[in-house]
């Protein structure tokens, strides 16, 4: 059950983000050209920030399920099974402090930006502020589901081993 | 504080948490214990670091790099490569070196152009009899030339974070890269002579079929052309160059090669969302790290402290060489050039060395880390892959350390290797 709502969460980030870094890539090659014939659009670089911080903590999260933040084994690697095992949990234990630490501060911090009215669009300071709010908690529920994997030792379907 | 800093930083990293973890573990006891920053200012320093123009380059190299590779353009290289220099002494092992100055502009990341070439040449550079502490040695040390070459994602970073010209420091990578793969081929063929190693291929190529392949892989070999023509007629920027590679890539696998289609492009669109998570956390958390520091004065008192020791411009450089090898050693490439080159670039300007060159200098250094023990992210790579006992590899690697370190005399001795092509392009 619990797996299969990882899944699915995991196949919604996805395409939100292959959508995103396409959208991006269009955005600035379009308004390049634009400039190029003297009619530039001012609006499309602002567009590209603000879906590239959404694109970033998506991805970031994504490659936390992809075991891609790559980090030293030395000490992992001396350890016996079991205590490696616990060094695991404890690690992302203080990991599940730090990310509560800052989704408490990145709330706060959504909620102060929100009357600002930023670039040439006025858009709400928090489109682009509320992507950390999104993003620290997808990456809290990553870091609780690999804990309850580990906990179990089972571990293999959250995160796969080939990276 | 900074003290406290650093140990956090290093007890964490020696626990195994991820590098770009580590960097926030060891950031946010400042917010907490002063008191006078909001912890709502860390929050507001990783969105800040992601609104930045030149950035958005990063995204659209890895895209671009990963759909070349899904087009099999590597194949194409690979046999021009191997007609380029298979038939020197030490066949494969040129090849491989050849290959990675080609595919820097492709791959722009060492421990990427490492590993493909570990699992691609290495089975075969073993089985013509080479090795395997040697072949380890040889493909871990010529993926370091990737750092130079246009797009290098490390020169992007550094242009960000020192704001340097991007365009430039591009243009700037280009002879020393060159001058790198030729100082490897130089130690290669000396390795290779020793142990008898045979040539790939029994004679040179003709002509025609130099031409033929050199035609197939053209469109590759273009890439980091295109920019640097792009650069010095101004026509666009590193960050609008990014978006026109991706939209090149994509014509040449779909129209030219026309091996791209929608699953191999998902697939490539999928690898670049992965490598981007990756780095991009990386540098949000730098940058959280990052002003930490800044709060706290680091890199001030780090110049007042350097200018203490010592105030000869070359005995400070060599200091910082020395800084730089030594934590390449224990961080990967990303983290060090956002960490510690904000650090210690403001001393190397106030004696009077040219931002560029320090930059090609520094992007080289820093990879330098990666091929030694105790924890070389490129050692790991290619000994993880070839099953290779790093103390075997230590020992292999002996010759091309001296080989490079005549390079990096070099380089550092004339800077004109570096800003001779820009200055005369831009």
């Amino acid at each position: 059950m619990y797996r299969s709502i990882g899944g699915h969460i995991r196949r919604t980030e996805t395409i939100c983000a292959l959508l995103l870094l396409s959208m991006i890539v269009v955005l600035v090659a379009a308004a390049s050209v634009a400039r190029a014939v003297g009619s530039p659009i001012i609006w499309s670089i602002e567009i590209a920030q603000l879906l590239f911080v959404w694109l970033c903590m998506i991805s970031a999260d994504l490659a936390l399920q992809n075991q891609r933040h790559f980090g030293l084994s030395l000490l992992s690697d001396a350890l016996p099974p079991g205590a490696q095992r616990w060094l695991e949990l404890g690690n992302r234990a203080v990991l599940v402090v730090l990310l509560l630490f800052l989704l408490k501060h990145a709330w706060r911090n959504t909620l102060l930006m929100h009357p600002r009215l930023e670039g040439a669009l006025q858009m709400h300071g928090s489109w682009i502020h509320g992507s950390m709010v999104v993003g620290l908690a997808l990456l809290l529920r990553t870091m609780l589901a690999q804990m309850l994997a580990i906990w179990r030792g089972a571990g293999n379907d959250d995160i796969p081993e080939d990276h | 504080m900074m003290i406290l800093i650093g140990c956090l930083f290093a007890l964490f990293l020696f626990l195994g948490q991820p590098v770009a973890f580590a960097l926030a573990l060891a950031a946010v006891p400042v917010f907490v214990l002063t008191g006078t920053m909001p912890g709502a200012v860390a929050v507001q320093k990783m969105v800040a670091a992601t609104q930045s123009f030149p950035l958005l380059a990063v995204p659209f190299f890895i895209l671009a790099g990963n759909l070349m590779n899904e087009t099999g353009i590597t194949a194409r290289l690979v046999r021009f490569s191997r007609l380029l220099t298979g038939w020197m002494a030490g066949g494969l092992g040129q090849v491989s070196i050849v290959l990675s100055f080609m595919m820097g502009g492709i791959s722009g990341s060492a421990v990427a152009d490492a590993s493909m070439e570990a699992r691609l040449l290495g089975p075969a550079m073993v089985n013509q009899g080479f090795s395997k502490p040697v072949t380890a040695a040889i493909l871990a040390f010529g993926s370091i030339i990737t750092a130079t070459i246009p797009p290098s994602i490390g020169l992007i970073l550094f242009g960000f974070i020192n704001e340097v010209s991007i365009g430039r420091l591009f243009l700037a990578g280009v002879v020393p890269g060159a001058l790198l793969t030729v100082t490897l081929m130089v130690a290669t063929w000396a390795v290779a002579r020793r142990h008898g190693y045979a040539p790939d291929l029994p004679a040179p190529p003709s002509g025609r079929e130099l031409w033929d392949s050199f035609r197939e892989s053209i469109w590759a070999l273009m890439f980091p052309v295109f920019l640097i023509v792009g650069f010095r007629f101004g026509i666009f920027t590193a960050t609008e160059a990014g978006a026109f590679l991706v939209v090149y890539a994509l014509l040449v696998g779909a129209l030219v090669y026309r091996e791209l289609d929608l699953a191999r492009m998902r697939r490539a669109l999928e690898a670049s969302v992965h490598d981007l998570g990756m780095i991009m956390l990386l540098i949000m958390m730098a940058a959280v790290l990052g002003y930490a520091i800044t709060i706290e004065r680091a890199p001030q008192q780090v110049a007042q402290f350097v200018t203490t020791l010592t105030e000869n411009p070359l005995a400070i450089l060599l200091l910082i060489v020395a800084l730089l090898v030594v934590s390449g050693m224990f961080l990967e490439g990303a983290a060090n050039i956002l960490l510690v080159t904000p650090i210690v670039m403001p001393v190397l300007l106030s004696v009077g060395y040219d931002p560029i060159h320090m930059g090609i200098l520094i992007v080289l250094l820093i990879n330098l880390g990666g091929l030694t023990p105790p924890v070389g992210v490129i050692m790991f790579t290619v000994c993880g892959i070839l099953g290779v006992k790093t103390g075997a590899y230590t020992r292999a690697s002996v010759p091309f350390f001296l080989a490079l370190a005549i390079f990096f005399a070099v380089l550092v001795a004339v800077p004109a290797l570096s800003t001779w092509l820009p200055n005369t392009l831009m």
